[in-house]
């Protein structure tokens, strides 16, 4: 019982050492943004000179670097840098634009509905009562609630710059296939993303990933792979014109470099930091077997639900903020540790996993016994004050 | 002024800042220390109003577990009695033990009360029921993580005013040590409970 650990539930309270921790973590976010920044460019210009090389018999049989340099249309490189530095910065400034609304604001973006103050739906009830116990538990701030009506798997994501305006997001899965405890490990997973300050440095990654991966998205956009109108045979004709591939697909290979350096981002920057918010979950809630059991249902998901398919909602630049993402990649390239390893490290054993078939959907009906608000007297009962 | 003056003056003048804060220190933990508890007492309140209502429903379909029902009303008006006499002095070593030792009880008689709901089918699948079992849920688990808190805050103060040299300053203000709040050791007599249905 909670009553028992000492010390347990303070390692989470205690902010400084977080303070520190997150500000090494932002230095190295900003030095691998740099790094990504300087990969974009080269890969650009890299390939505007291949180009002008197939035009150019000059640039094509230039001896040395510096006659090649030398053959290149006036500030050749200046431009093709300027102009890559002003996409990538556009698109990181544009992101943190967009995310300076806070966690509710991306909640809304991502199609998320905020939980009422008093559900009638019982697991959106206990999710209420959940942030409350941590709340407590924690001596912090109730994050804002909402719910993932779209989204079937088990998820959740936590979002927002500070513990005021942190939003916690639960997909609708988790809410159907979650017992009360398992829901709870999940939460507290997230509440502590809130408390560790993990978020705000998550909202920024997301904002680095947009601006780099930009050029890989022009290329995306250019091919008319996303915006395929496949009913209308002419849009089809327009789609999937040769030049269009041609154009679209070499914009693609050169901003590939931007797509990996985003991956390696994402994985770098989060991915210990799943370890952390589940060591502070079990330490909020005091219990193993609800996030370890959650984890043992998300496996059996991988497993059988979607093979293959990348397990999380939304755009692939707010990958890192989920409960889980894992998709097939490969595990340097992957945001978060595999769950194995979370199961192992929660439950200090390994563990099947666990079947989650969405359990019976429960209403709260509109009781018949009210209950009462703390202030009220208590009814006919002996007061034992007496 | 001579040298050993200044020093002397500036000595006294540091010894008086370092006195003030410290005992700011104390009386701010002994803040965080009381609002901990006022938090346990909000949430033992909403169970206090709570069980009324769950034992009105589980009434109606148990009545021949009359005894078990009976028993959680008697330890819940035990253990509100405990909590106003703890409210008054929070921090009191016979007043915890006696609301820990009440609330043990109560916790006890609700386990042993929803265990026999457990045994009645139509009574779990009430709407009432189930709304009314989530409530339960949510606030023992919100007494649970309170007492933590409170706990650790108790932790906070006891190692502070523990500690040299501060010690001295709370043996200055008569600052004392804090009771934290143990679980399930019963040291309360229980008496004779009147219960009205």
């Amino acid at each position: 019982m909670p009553g028992a650990a000492g010390t347990g539930a303070r390692a989470v309270l205690r902010f400084a050492a977080h303070e520190a921790q997150a500000r090494r973590r932002s230095r190295r976010l900003t030095a691998a943004f740099a790094a990504a920044l300087l990969g974009v460019v080269t890969a650009v210009n890299g390939a505007a000179i291949l180009v002008v090389m197939l035009v150019s018999p000059a640039v094509r049989w230039a001896d040395s670097w510096a006659d090649l340099l030398a053959a290149l249309p006036p500030f050749f490189i200046f431009t093709n840098t300027a102009v890559t530095l002003l996409l990538v910065l556009g698109g990181a400034w544009l992101e943190a634009a967009r995310l300076r609304g806070g966690g509710a604001a991306l909640a809304r973006e991502l199609g998320a509905r905020p939980v009422s103050a008093d559900p009638a739906h019982l697991p959106e009830r206990q999710l209420r009562h959940i942030a409350t116990e941590m709340a407590i538990a924690a001596r912090q701030p109730i994050p804002q609630l909402f719910v993932l009506d779209a989204e079937e798997s088990i998820n959740a994501c936590a979002a927002g710059h500070d513990a005021r305006d942190a939003a916690v997001m639960i997909s609708r899965g988790a809410l159907e296939r979650l017992t009360r405890d398992e829901l709870q490990g999940v939460y507290a997973h997230e509440y502590a993303h809130v408390l560790n300050g993990d978020i705000e440095l998550n909202m920024r990654l997301a904002a680095c990933v947009s601006g780099v991966l930009i050029v890989h998205q022009y290329g995306r956009w250019l091919t008319g792979l996303d915006h395929v109108g496949l009913d209308d045979p002419r849009a089809r004709a327009m789609a999937f014109h040769p030049l269009r591939w041609l154009a679209g697909g070499t914009v693609m290979a050169v901003g590939a470099i931007g797509w990996v350096a985003a991956r390696l981002l994402q994985a770098g920057v989060s991915r210990e930091r799943e370890h952390l918010a589940d060591a502070a979950a079990v330490r909020l809630t005091r219990l193993a077997e609800g996030l370890g059991g959650a984890l043992r249902k998300l496996r059996w998901q991988e497993q059988e639900l979607h093979r293959g398919t990348p397990g999380f909602p939304g755009p692939r630049r707010f990958a890192h903020l989920w409960f889980s993402s894992t998709g097939g990649w490969h595990r340097w390239l992957s945001t978060h540790p595999p769950l194995t390893e979370r199961i192992r490290r929660v439950m200090g054993r390994d563990a099947r996993p666990l079947p989650a078939p969405a359990l019976a959907v429960r209403e709260v009906a509109p009781a018949t016994a009210p209950v009462r608000e703390p202030d009220l007297a208590p009814l006919e009962f002996t007061d034992g004050a007496r | 002024m001579s040298v050993a003056q200044i020093i002397i003056v500036t000595a006294l003048i540091g010894f008086a800042l370092w006195l003030v804060s410290a005992y700011n220190r104390l009386i701010a933990l002994r803040g965080h220390l009381h609002n901990a508890f006022a938090q346990i007492d909000v949430q033992l309140r909403r169970r206090f109003d709570l069980i009324p209502n769950l034992v009105e429903v589980a009434r109606r379909y148990m009545e021949h577990e009359r005894g078990t029902l009976e028993a959680v009303i008697a330890a819940r008006d035990q253990t509100l009695a405990c909590s106003r006499e703890a409210a008054r002095r929070p921090g009191d070593l016979g007043a915890m033990n006696a609301l820990s030792g009440a609330t043990g009880v109560l916790a006890d008689a609700l386990g042993r009360m929803m265990a026999v709901v457990e045994a009645y089918p139509e009574l779990k699948a009430d709407a009432a029921m189930t709304q009314l079992s989530e409530e339960l849920a949510t606030t023992e688990n919100r007494i649970a993580f309170a007492r933590q808190a409170y706990n650790d805050s108790v932790n906070d103060y006891n190692v502070a005013i523990g500690q040299f040299p501060v010690n001295l300053v709370a043996g200055l203000f008569r600052l004392v040590p804090s009771q934290p709040l143990q679980s399930c050791e019963c040291l309360v007599q229980r008496g004779p409970v009147r219960v009205q249905f």
